[in-house]
């Protein structure tokens, strides 16, 4: 009950409102939505590919850590903020929406992935950042479920496009 | 409400390629376009129409999860695509990856956009096959293609120049300005092109 009060307060807000019926305003935050979700999966998916030997064999994986995951977390605020003031013009249908949810688990498991890889698995990346064969199957397996994890969050993310 | 991608629900859910928006009227709000471009609009009109009446296209648009999946995958290539171009674009401009040769990044990077760009193609036509009016008809998607157009021989132009041992753009503090220049013009261009894409989804 308190929840859907709280949503109703959100979509009657002054920024709730301009979105839902301000013309173009939601077709553009969709949009840097958009620009901001490739930047976050597209760096990720280069560190998974890495990690599964698929690309930038040459290249040690801390190095390209250290490079990609600043523009990761820079895209995926901003991929935030968008998502937010998407979901303040209609809370209560996102909140209620299957497929945002579904979503919304996926990113929660990706998470997980990332943070046992980047917590535990990454601890000794000193002995396999180089080259490819010293990769513990533990990484290899990060990159991999990292993958299909993000490729699961675009799919429904997709959907919900369709459902609302 | 968000109207996002609504249209796409309906027409999936009507029976039959008569009724998947090739009968309108082709869209006339080209305010910049001469005169003589009407016959061209009646033209693509029609194209849009023969497509739609294909058996292909009403496969794709009988199934209603044709379109959401073939989008989901478009946008995974996207993730790869414009990550690629951005972190060439970025190093040229002296913000990501300094201590690597602008030549090593552009050699890693540069073929993600390409293969992206094919799996784009491939799943783009998927989607224009079933929904040849809201693409074809258009003045986004057809501004979108004209900047695709752009940014593919910008990014070719590009990539020669860096090949060709332009090695003074190695270093950020050197690097020419029409580099510099060139570099923002391909990550607005590429952003634009993703913008108008979503916009189709709006088109009314």
């Amino acid at each position: 009950m308190a929840l859907s009060d709280f949503f109703l307060t959100i979509e009657n807000s002054a920024v709730g409102t301009l979105i839902r019926e301000g013309g173009p305003y939601f077709p553009f935050l969709e949009s840097v939505h958009v620009i901001a979700l490739t930047l976050v999966v597209g760096t990720i998916v280069f560190i998974d590919l890495r990690l599964l030997g698929m690309a930038f064999r040459d290249l040690r994986i801390t190095t390209l850590h250290k490079d990609l995951l600043p523009w990761t977390w820079g895209a995926f605020g901003l991929a935030l903020v968008t998502g937010l003031l998407m979901f303040s013009a209609t809370p209560q249908r996102y909140f209620d929406n299957t497929y945002i949810r579904i979503k919304f688990f996926f990113m929660l498991l990706a998470g997980i992935n990332m943070l046992v890889f980047q917590f535990i698995t990454y601890r000794n990346v000193d002995k396999w950042d180089q080259g490819q064969d010293g990769i513990p199957t533990s990484a290899r397996a990060a990159g991999a479920f990292s993958i299909l994890l993000w490729g699961i969050v675009i799919f429904f993310g997709r959907w919900v496009g369709f459902t609302l | 409400m968000p109207r996002s991608d609504y249209g796409v629900l309906r027409v999936q859910r009507s029976p039959g390629p008569v009724s998947n928006g090739a009968n309108k009227k082709p869209v006339t709000g080209f305010h910049l376009r001469p005169r003589g471009c009407e016959m061209q609009s009646a033209a693509i009109s029609q194209f849009a129409d023969w497509i739609a009446h294909t058996s292909l296209s009403g496969v794709i648009v009988t199934y209603e999860w044709i379109i959401p999946s073939t989008q989901s995958v478009h946008y995974m290539a996207l993730a790869v695509l414009f990550s690629s171009a951005a972190i060439i674009n970025l190093r040229i401009l002296g913000l990501i990856s300094g201590h690597t040769p602008l030549t090593r990044v552009a050699q890693r990077f540069a073929p993600g956009i390409w293969i992206a760009l094919v799996v784009m193609i491939v799943t783009g036509l998927v989607l224009l096959i079933g929904e040849p009016a809201r693409s074809l008809t258009t003045w986004e998607f057809q501004s979108k293609m004209v900047m695709l157009v752009l940014v593919a021989a910008l990014t070719v132009y590009m990539q020669r120049r860096i090949a060709d041992g332009a090695s003074h753009w190695d270093v950020a503090a050197a690097v020419p300005g029409t580099a510099r220049a060139a570099a923002v013009a391909s990550l607005v261009l590429w952003m634009l092109i993703i913008v108008a894409g979503r916009w189709i989804a709006y088109h009314t």
